[in-house]
């Protein structure tokens, strides 16, 4: 079952196919639930408040009643918008982001996810659609705060995706491949997490994949203060949910791109490679919240000199040094 | 797989790869607006990287020339958008307009 | 028919579709999405082709940079711009007739010619994966090719800068 994309495309294997793609869809939409959840708990307890405690035991179904509303809430499509985009848009936001998954490993044998050669690229190149989804969004709602936030957010997860493909090229040049696995691999096989090696990368990876979630210090998109609320701010019910799960999928992507890449992975003493897996997402995605909880807004004029006058030289640097350790050590 | 060919006849890629560059060809001689007809042109480039893609299995010796080839082609895409666009936008802000027939003026 | 044939066929309608949603639709903005979509089928042939590497640099560089740059480049000049309803004068009439013309030759060319089946069972990669495959070739056969394309896109990127700056004197 490990290598199902290089077997022949027969319907057996389609359905295989089409199986494992449902199973990763519930799981994540599992996550993103209980993200939320917690998200919203852990700014409660950070802020001295208990967050949601009414809906369930210690308020566990509160993310489930929301989407249960936004469910059945009306459907609106403002009367000037651009009807077909703004019916596309959230799909377009929403496939890339469930799309990029398919190259994370979850475990030490691919069981639902495929074993693809270009593994980090494909996520880089998937992750870049997502852009087109918010920004025609934005567009799309005739309306200035959209417009404005969408464009913000298109600029801004551009100009971070450099520095973030970046600060992924050393990681691939110590492993010497581009397969998610094989990186996890060779972690386990040099003993020592990417994390160590490629601290420089590491930090550069951490600010970039924070800038690329629109989350704080960074999420100037949906400023609420001066932007109303970003790229989707006409989007009501279903389609609002989208870009909500958009965000959540994402943030759940880039922990385990995070952990794959840096933390090594699935690979752990003791325990079975799932749960380090789980471990090292958890951790990440904790860290994004206490971000959250900490930090102020940045200003959009430092936002892009910061990403092309700090974070660029920075991870040019830690690529030369690879490059330099890889050669003569 | 049953037969040892490959599975999809070479010669519908190419015809795909053929009829998309007519339709960008098209696009290019009669499109107003200066965007539309860069666009048009990433089309017919793609047609090709098509053909390029598709050769590389069909040689005497199948290599990889075919898609180093194509990767080149969409380096030089990418650099040839970004120089019309500059120069598009060059043009909006000296005419406040972005089509074909403003063009053709020798000096303002 | 086999599975790759089959996703063969609806890669190529998807393709085509988009290809003339982009002929037909009048708003600007929307061509510039359809033309995306035609982006991102060609790299689903490339991936059918067996070029991974390919594949993801399509996607990489056409649908996610040069689709968001037409994309700011609309939104930057007159974003509601609508072309005219399409007639049939003249000009139109004859790149018809001629591209008709062209697809024609070209197609019956291909029927015409006798292509060589090519064997699945050999190797492209030489053993190696695609990306490794690749950049063998790249840094070996074609390394003076490829420095000569890194230093074009050092000038496109300057070129591009110094062009859409906008410039003191013209204020």
């Amino acid at each position: 079952m490990g290598n199902w994309q290089t077997q022949p495309l027969t319907l057996p294997s389609v359905l295989a196919m089409v199986l494992g793609a449902v199973i990763v869809l519930v799981l994540a939409l599992g996550v993103v639930t209980y993200t939320i959840y917690v998200q919203r708990k852990l700014l409660g307890w950070m802020q001295l408040r208990i967050g949601p405690n009414r809906v369930g035991p210690l308020g566990l179904f509160q993310t489930i009643a929301d989407i249960i509303k936004l469910l059945i809430k009306e459907d609106v499509v403002p009367a000037s918008a651009d009807r077909p985009l703004f019916l596309l848009a959230p799909v377009l936001a929403f496939v890339p982001s469930f799309l990029v998954l398919a190259v994370v490993p979850f475990s030490a044998h691919h069981v639902f996810t495929a074993n693809l050669s270009i593994g980090v690229l494909f996520y880089l190149a998937v992750s870049a659609i997502t852009i087109h989804g918010v920004m025609l969004a934005g567009w799309a709602s005739n309306n200035k705060y959209a417009l404005i936030g969408g464009m913000r957010s298109a600029a801004q997860m551009l100009s971070y995706e450099i520095p973030l493909g970046l600060s992924l090229v050393g990681v691939v040049l110590m492993a010497g491949s581009l397969n998610l696995n094989d990186i996890v691999l060779a972690q386990q096989h040099s003993g020592w997490w990417n994390v160590i090696p490629q601290i420089l990368g590491f930090l550069v990876f951490l600010v970039a994949s924070t800038a690329e979630l629109n989350r704080t210090p960074f999420d100037l998109p949906e400023a609420e203060s001066e932007l109303v609320a970003g790229y989707h701010v006409e989007y009501s019910g279903f389609r609002f949910a989208f870009f909500m799960l958009t965000e959540y999928v994402y943030l759940f992507a880039m922990a385990g791109l995070c952990a794959t890449l840096f933390l090594g992975g699935w690979s752990g003493p003791w325990l079975p490679g799932w749960l380090w897996f789980a471990i090292k997402v958890v951790l990440f995605i904790f860290f994004q919240f206490w971000l959250q909880a900490t930090l102020p807004r940045m200003r959009v004029d430092q936002l892009m000199t910061f990403s092309w006058k700090v974070l660029l030289p920075v991870s040019l640097v830690n690529l030369v040094l690879t490059g330099f350790i890889k050669a003569f050590w | 797989m049953a037969n040892s060919g490959f599975p999809i006849p070479i010669g519908s890629v190419l015809a795909l790869a053929a009829i998309l560059f007519c339709i960008g060809l098209f696009g290019v001689l009669t499109k107003r607006n200066l965007i539309m007809v860069l666009v048009s042109m990433e089309l017919m480039l793609n047609a090709a990287n098509i053909n390029l893609v598709a050769f590389s299995r069909i040689q005497s010796k199948p290599n990889l020339s075919g898609q180093v080839f194509s990767l080149f082609t969409i380096t030089i895409a990418a650099a040839e958008i970004a120089v019309g666009l500059a120069l598009l936008l060059a043009f909006f802000r000296l005419r406040q307009s972005s089509e074909v027939k403003d063009l053709d003026s020798h000096r303002w | 028919m086999s599975g790759p044939l089959i996703a063969f066929y609806v890669i190529a309608l998807c393709v085509l579709s988009c290809a003339v949603l982009l002929l037909s639709a009048r708003r600007v903005i929307h061509m510039a999405l359809s033309v995306g979509g035609v982006f991102i089928g060609c790299a689903a042939l490339y991936l059918l082709l067996d070029a991974e590497f390919v594949g993801v640099a399509q996607i990489l560089i056409y649908a996610g940079a040069i689709t968001i740059l037409i994309l700011f480049a609309i939104m930057l000049t007159n974003h509601e711009a609508q072309e005219p309803p399409f007639r049939w004068n003249v000009r139109n009439v004859l790149s018809a007739l001629g591209c008709l013309l062209l697809c024609a030759v070209i197609l019956l060319s291909i029927r015409r010619t006798a292509w060589p089946v090519p064997d699945a069972s050999v190797d492209i990669n030489g053993g190696n994966s695609n990306p490794v495959a690749i950049g063998m070739a790249l840094f070996k056969q074609y390394a003076i090719p490829f420095e000569l394309v890194s230093l074009l896109l050092i000038v496109a990127l300057v070129g591009a800068v110094l062009l859409a700056r906008s410039r003191k004197e013209d204020e």
